[in-house]
């Protein structure tokens, strides 16, 4: 072999390891590494602070909000998205009360109509719940609150007897003493076991939905008046709380995407794996209208008319574009469903689940880098 | 030798030299050609390859890496700046959006002065015991000479777990950040996440999981031969999580979770009959001393801080109905019959619930008996006064995970009263480094937090450096 043969075979090597050393990552080279055994060296990571990002072959770069802009989208999105959300649903509570008590005067059992009436604004109520369901964060989740408005899923079934017990053992129950017992008895569930278990209610059975109802509309209340008297620390607006009032809400967002998709459609359809838990509204046979009203929350968040001009100041148009498509296909796919979700096709239940990965796709992948959000540990699972 | 025939050795000379030059530049230019050929066609095959596995690899990517290699400006300069004289606390960050890892360096300003690349999510980082601390141990325990050992490998090591169920552990060597070695799980074996160290620094025990029938193993690792197992020992249990080194040197103290769990999908498998313990085994021979089990056997037994005295701190997960009201935070000293339940709100029957049974991680300053608890669900870290048993306070800090006290040269040498230096330090996954004071001169006691914003989400365990 000559000099130079051997020369240019070296410096190919060389270069061609230089070159490779140096390629790109992308987001298979978690797999890369390992399968190279480890990668470890001292390169630093792409931080959120990096105004770059590539994601899936798409070059994303990160917008610089002005604080102005970032505080009047913030004061949008507490008064629009979460206060109107809280207030519509202590309103559906308030009316489900109301109801009951206009039903349940006469003492004799509730029926036909009047049952059928009861029912259709504890749909309202779920509805509304399902909604304000995007805030994932605040008086209505701390400390496990939201268990006491909404005990889902209910994996062992423990509503059902726990609201027979309790009738029975209280049949006078007051609001007052209600809110004092387990979680399990209370809120939206407990309702629905009542008012969907039964053709139709007893006195002591009416008496449980006014006292539910009405211990339901006061701790919603409660949640709509600290929302009301401090929505700047609850979201976190102003000055330096921006940031963290723009990375609490679109990890809440986010939040609600994936356990729409985990809790309400794979797990109790099986759609990935073992069945697990149950659907939404399960007794009352309205999966699809508490998925639907999920979609609804999810349109109104990410289709924020503050939001879209955010994203359409900054040239990211196709982005918001590209989520409301989601949506909107999600939607249509929903109406194209029966009420009761399990009665779908497997194909038409992976699809809408499909739909639903797309958007978290969007979300963590688009949006969140877009607006300079890191992806949340709660959205995923713990260790 | 006369002028003409000089002027025509000189010519001749000349000619040669020419001839030489073209010669050469014929070569170099072959050379090169023959180069651009070879690199354009290993590269071309790297990538014929690469796109085997990623649709999306395209060549400009060897351009930009080089390019970005060229001209991005790092955060960090690992390789000038020592690791040890520097760095405070150690922790894992991620980047979920890109599937990108790495551990970094904290120093006590809580500025990132040291970051490693790491090629999946890391969960637990040890900390090799250092030369001084380790020879004095070693020549008390057993007489072995370590620092001839460690001198051997040139550095402290610092072990990164990956997360469970990872094949992977890594060594890097504590005074560059370099990688020494990777250390993949035998076959039948994935890891849980966490290790410790003996207090020499001699073997690092690891959880372990025994694929073929779910159960736990420690398995023992010998550092001077680079991390070679050399045997291991049955947890007597469970899912082993969180392992940790009492102080008396011979015991190891480990959180078995209970949880059978599905490599693949992380589904749990055991939910309703789960049992999960505390175990204490002698590290020498792996003999059971002793098994506590919590009072509930879905509070799974997770994630571990040692006292000074000895007292286990113990953090709860619960896998239970989410409406029970389970203490969270227990502790335990090695011969007690039960576990203790450190104190929430007395006046709020749910006070758990604070935490929505999720704790991540747990942290104990021994000096002054002090506590401290994360829950990245519940959004708060939580002080108690391992005195009386009570919650000091809970302070809201959405997502944090990871937890360490600061490091006792902090107020050893700190000017200020020990009443105002900082205690804990808890890193989030929103990039906060929050500092957590706590004055125990003054009753009640009174907790202070500042915090220090990061471009990074802090991953679920941080954990101190000391200097003795």
């Amino acid at each position: 072999m000559k000099k130079h043969q051997l020369a240019a075979m070296v410096l190919s090597a060389l270069s061609a390891g230089i070159l490779i050393s140096c390629t790109k990552p992308n987001e298979d080279t978690q797999t890369t590494a390992k399968e190279q055994g480890v990668a470890a060296k001292e390169t630093p990571t792409t931080p959120t602070a990096n105004s770059n990002n590539t994601n899936n072959g798409v070059n994303i770069k990160t917008i610089d909000i002005d604080p102005n802009t970032a505080e009047s989208y913030l004061t949008e999105v507490a008064n629009n998205q979460i206060l109107t959300a809280y207030q519509n649903v202590v309103k559906q509570s308030s009316a489900l009360g109301s109801l009951a008590t206009q039903s349940c005067q006469t003492g004799s059992a509730v029926s036909g109509e009047q049952l059928t009436a009861l029912r259709a604004q504890w749909l309202e109520l779920a509805k509304a719940w399902a909604q304000a369901e995007v805030v994932g964060f605040g008086p209505a989740m701390d400390s496990m609150s939201n268990l006491y408005i909404n005990y889902y899923p209910d994996e062992r079934g423990l509503v059902h007897q726990g609201v027979i017990d309790l009738i029975a053992a209280n049949p006078t129950l007051t609001a007052d003493q209600l809110a004092s017992e387990s979680a399990i008895v209370q809120g939206i569930p407990g309702l629905e076991e009542v008012l969907y278990a039964n053709d139709s209610l007893t006195k002591e059975q009416c008496q449980y939905v006014v006292s539910a109802s009405e211990a339901l509309t006061v701790r919603l209340s409660n949640v709509q008046k600290a929302w009301q008297e401090s929505p700047e620390q609850l979201l976190g607006i102003g000055g330096d709380q921006n940031k963290t009032g723009l990375n609490r809400w679109i990890n809440s967002v986010l939040a609600l995407v994936e356990t729409t998709k985990s809790t309400s459609l794979d797990q109790p359809l099986g759609i990935t794996g073992n069945k697990k838990g149950h659907l939404p509204a399960a007794a009352a046979g309205q999966s699809r209208a508490i998925i639907t009203a999920k979609v609804a929350a999810l349109n109104k968040a990410l289709t924020d008319p503050a939001l879209v001009t955010i994203l359409s100041d900054n040239g990211n148009d196709t982005l918001a574009d590209e989520m409301s498509t989601l949506l909107a296909d999600a939607s249509t796919l929903l109406a194209q469903l029966p009420e009761d979700l399990a009665q779908a096709t497997p194909d038409q239940q992976k699809e809408l689940y499909e739909k639903l990965t797309e958007l978290t796709q969007v979300i963590k992948r688009q949006l969140m880098p877009t607006l300079g959000i890191q992806v949340g540990f709660n959205s995923t699972d713990g260790d | 030798m006369s002028n003409a025939e000089h002027h025509t050795a000189l010519v001749t000379a000349n000619t040669g030299l020419a001839k030489s030059l073209r010669t050469g530049l014929s070569s170099s230019l072959k050379t090169l050609a023959l180069s651009t050929a070879g690199t354009i066609a290993l590269v071309g095959a790297h990538h014929l390859g690469r796109k085997q596995y990623n649709a999306n690899a395209r060549l400009m990517d060897y351009a930009e890496g080089v390019t970005q290699a060229l001209f991005t400006p790092t955060k960090v300069a690992a390789d000038t700046k020592p690791f040890m004289p520097e760095v405070s606390w150690v922790s894992g960050v991620a980047d979920l959006t890109n599937n990108e890892f790495a551990v970094v360096g904290i120093d006590s300003q809580r500025q990132i002065c040291w970051q490693t690349a790491m090629p999946e999510r890391v969960h637990d980082i040890l900390i090799q015991p250092n030369q001084e601390s380790s020879n004095a141990s070693a020549a008390h325990n057993n007489g072995t000479d370590l620092h001839n050992r460690i001198a051997r490998n040139n550095s402290i090591d610092v072990a990164v777990m990956g997360r469970r169920p990872s094949e992977w552990f890594w060594i890097l060597a504590a005074d560059s950040g370099k990688l020494k070695y990777s250390i993949k799980a035998e076959a039948n074996r994935h890891f849980y996440g966490h290790a410790c160290y003996s207090l020499e620094g001699d073997l690092l025990y690891v959880t372990e999981n025994n694929i073929s029938d779910f159960s736990g193993v420690i398995g023992i690792y010998d550092v001077a031969s680079g991390y070679k197992k050399i045997g291991e020992f049955a947890t007597q249990g469970i899912g082993p999580h969180e392992i940790v080194m009492h102080p008396d040197g011979k015991t190891l103290v480990i959180a078995n979770g209970g949880i059978k769990t599905e490599r693949a999908s992380r589904e749990e498998l055991n939910i309703d009959s789960m049992q999960p313990s505390l175990v204490y085994l002698d590290r020498h021979e792996g003999k059971l001393i002793q098994q506590v089990y919590p009072a509930h056997n879905q509070m799974s037994v997770r994630h571990l801080a040692m006292h000074d005295d000895g007292t286990v701190i113990i953090g709860i997960q619960f896998q239970g109905e989410r409406h029970l009201n389970v203490p969270m935070v227990l502790t335990h000293r090695l011969s007690q019959s039960e576990f203790t339940a450190l104190q929430m709100d007395q006046t709020n029957p749910n006070g758990w619930h604070r935490f929505h049974h999720y704790i991540a991680s747990v942290s104990v300053d021994s000096n002054r008996n002090l506590v401290c608890a994360t829950s990245p669900i519940g959004g708060c870290a939580a002080v108690f006064d391992l005195n009386s048993g009570e919650l000091i306070e809970s302070v809201d800090l959405a997502d944090c995970a990871g937890v360490a006290v600061y490091p006792s040269s902090t107020w050893h040498n700190s000017t200020t009263d020990k009443a105002e230096s900082p205690t804990f330090l808890v890193s989030d996954g929103q990039g906060a480094l929050t500092q957590i004071k706590v004055n125990i001169q003054t009753r009640p006691f009174s907790v202070k937090v500042e915090k220090v914003q990061q471009p990074y989400a802090f991953d679920n365990h941080l954990n101190v450096i000391e200097r003795k």
